[in-house]
């Protein structure tokens, strides 16, 4: 019996009862577009790296974090002084953080460029669209749970803004808070949010996400099928996994040198009762839509500024969200208006974060 | 096969394994920073507490590590790189694919 | 001695040569993540009371105060002398208790007896309480840890 025979005998063992090689035959079978446009499907399995570094630095820190007012600060000024090692881990999560949001970025803008989203990939994008704000609600949440003055004051105005939407808004600010008011339970809520509530909401989801793609297979180009280039293709496994493989392992290096050579530092711990520090920003990935709110003058007419500047970001994130819908011919003019708003956007979005950052 | 060569073909994995472990657990043993060192930055009245390792040697060690990282992944690519130029030529000549055209 | 045919192929080579390598940055990533998972909780080195909480208590009582993470016991024998135990059974970590009518310390958890010395006399406890040393010094006592063998 050698170890050959004995690993052969186990994977009949699992095969005779799971069937798993059907999943294992039709990866071997699915096919990677090859084109100009191939370098932006590395971004999707980038972002799972990430998440994945996401979840089990999260859960390291969790060993040793407590989400109290009294304590939160301190445990993970404990983690950062004490804990072997736990300054670079809390240091990886929050890059890893910053990393996975741009490249969960950079994935979306690729996807509305080159137009993956028609049909039959609608729901791909539509479901795409609830991860971005998953993401985005991951990094809010966390961005509380140091407890220090900055995340305290960011987070006081980031659940105030709902607040301007007409008849909802206080409900949403209430349920987001745990009151009218931040105190111990908004700490609680969002930390059970963190890790509890938003993993199970984005594991559900991008479960979905991941199936439509496989089912419908990768898209290609406008006009490829009848071109030449239609027929270029990559085996997904092993050629496109092993080339996958080199940008995870570039990235994961970059992610962990930054990570030892800036580590985020700790503020003390937040006071209820104090003024609001001056300076207070959000965390980059909100400081497009935190500058937006500012350049509305306080009063529109019979309404105030935020709620105007709010309801015309909602109405921007719905018809983000219907964009397939909307652009249902991508090859004619309303194709050719969809790609250039999105360049405007990535212009608008740096120059609004630029300025924020600047002033 | 032979019976020696499977003899050998062991010692040479085994010798591998050997090999690549070692630098790690010398390595890894370096990286342990000693816990008793002066802990706290600063006391926790003061402004900011600042993440950094706690002593030179630990520094050193994390930046022994970062070097021996990023001579891995460049090791790695190359490997990965061989390996997809293999794949790519297999596809290329269908090797997998008797059945297609 | 040269070899008739090769130990293994060239793809069994590059294979061994990069799982073995990913094996290697593999195992130095995950060296950190265990050592964070494993904090040390060391003892300390010595524990400071003030004399006069523990000076009063009647012969034959003991007086709980803390040994880092564990409980200790001050006890005052019945000729007015002063010892320390760490009072963590030495079966299972149970905490034990001072029965000062029998002159035994008694654990809970699964009937272990010791004398009022700490040594184990009865029940499941494979060693003696641990003894820690006292001295005082003006309005303090200091327990420290017991001399190393």
């Amino acid at each position: 019996m050698s170890i050959r025979t004995i690993s052969r005998g186990v994977a009949t063992w699992f095969e005779d009862r799971l069937g798993l090689s059907a999943i294992v035959g039709f990866l071997k079978e699915k096919e990677v577009p090859q084109n100009k446009h191939t370098l932006w499907t590395y971004t999707g399995s980038l972002i799972l790296v990430f998440f994945g570094i996401q979840v089990v630095t999260g859960v390291m820190l969790a060993f040793y974090y407590k989400p109290t007012l009294e304590l939160a600060n301190k445990s993970i000024g404990r983690i950062m002084t004490e804990v072997p090692l736990g300054w670079i881990i809390r240091s990886v999560h929050f890059w890893s953080s910053t990393f996975m949001i741009a490249v969960v970025f950079i994935h979306l803008l690729s996807i509305w460029i080159i137009k993956s989203y028609r049909k039959p990939r609608e729901l791909t994008w539509m479901s795409g669209v609830f991860l971005l704000v998953f993401t985005l609600a991951f990094g809010f949440t966390g961005y509380l749970l140091p407890w220090d003055d900055l995340s305290l004051a960011a987070t006081k105005v980031g659940t105030d803004i709902p607040r301007s939407i007409p008849w909802v808004g206080v409900w949403a600010t209430k349920f987001l808070r745990g009151g009218d008011d931040i105190s111990a339970d908004t700490l609680s809520r969002f930390f059970s949010f963190h890790v509890s509530v938003l993993p199970l909401c984005l594991l559900a989801v991008l479960c979905f996400h991941i199936f439509l793609i496989q089912k419908q297979g990768m898209s290609f180009p406008l006009g490829a099928q009848e071109r030449e280039e239609g027929k270029r293709v990559l085996p997904f496994w092993p050629n496109f996994v092993l080339r996958e493989a080199i940008v995870w392992l570039v990235f994961l290096g970059v992610l962990i040198t930054v990570a030892v050579l800036l580590p985020p530092s700790l503020g003390k711990s937040a006071d209820l009762m104090a003024p609001a520090p001056e300076g207070i920003k959000p965390e980059w990935y909100f400081l497009f839509l935190f500058q937006t709110l500012k350049i509305f003058p306080p009063k529109i007419l019979f309404m105030s500024g935020d709620t105007v500047a709010v309801l015309v970001i909602l109405v921007g994130v719905i018809l983000f969200f219907c964009l397939p819908l909307i652009d249902n011919k991508p090859d004619r003019r309303k194709g050719k208006l969809i790609t250039a708003a999105a360049y405007l956007f990535i212009l608008y979005a740096v120059a609004m974060t630029l300025w924020s950052l600047l002033s | 096969m032979i019976k020696r060569e499977k003899a050998g073909r062991l010692a040479f994995f085994i010798f591998l394994i050997v090999g690549f472990f070692l630098p790690v657990f010398s390595l890894a043993r370096q990286e342990a920073p000693p816990v008793k060192t002066p802990e706290m930055q600063a006391p926790a009245q003061s402004e900011k507490s600042v993440a950094a390792p706690q002593n030179i040697k630990e520094a050193s060690r994390i930046y022994v590590f970062l070097g021996w990282m990023w001579v891995s992944i460049v090791v790695l690519i190359y490997f990965l790189r061989l390996k997809i130029r293999e794949a790519d030529r297999l596809y290329r000549i269908k090797f997998f694919s008797p059945a297609k055209k | 001695m040269k070899l008739k045919h090769s130990v293994f192929t060239r793809r069994q080579f590059l294979n061994g040569l990069l799982g073995g390598w990913l094996g290697a940055l593999a195992a130095s990533f995950a060296y950190p993540i265990i050592k964070f998972l494993f904090p040390p909780t060391p003892e300390p080195e010595q524990v400071i009371l003030p004399l006069a909480d523990y000076s009063g208590i009647p012969p034959n009582s003991v007086k709980t105060f803390a040994w880092g993470s564990k409980p200790g016991f001050i006890k005052k024998s019945d000729d007015g002398t002063l010892a320390v135990f760490v009072a963590v059974c030495t079966h299972l970590d149970c905490s034990v208790a001072y029965l000062a009518d029998q002159k035994k310390f008694f654990c809970a958890c699964d009937e272990g007896w010791y004398d009022d010395n700490g040594i184990n006399i009865g029940g499941p406890p494979p060693k003696p309480l641990r003894r820690l040393v006292l001295e005082e010094e003006g309005a303090n006592l200091i327990i420290k840890r017991e001399k190393a063998a």
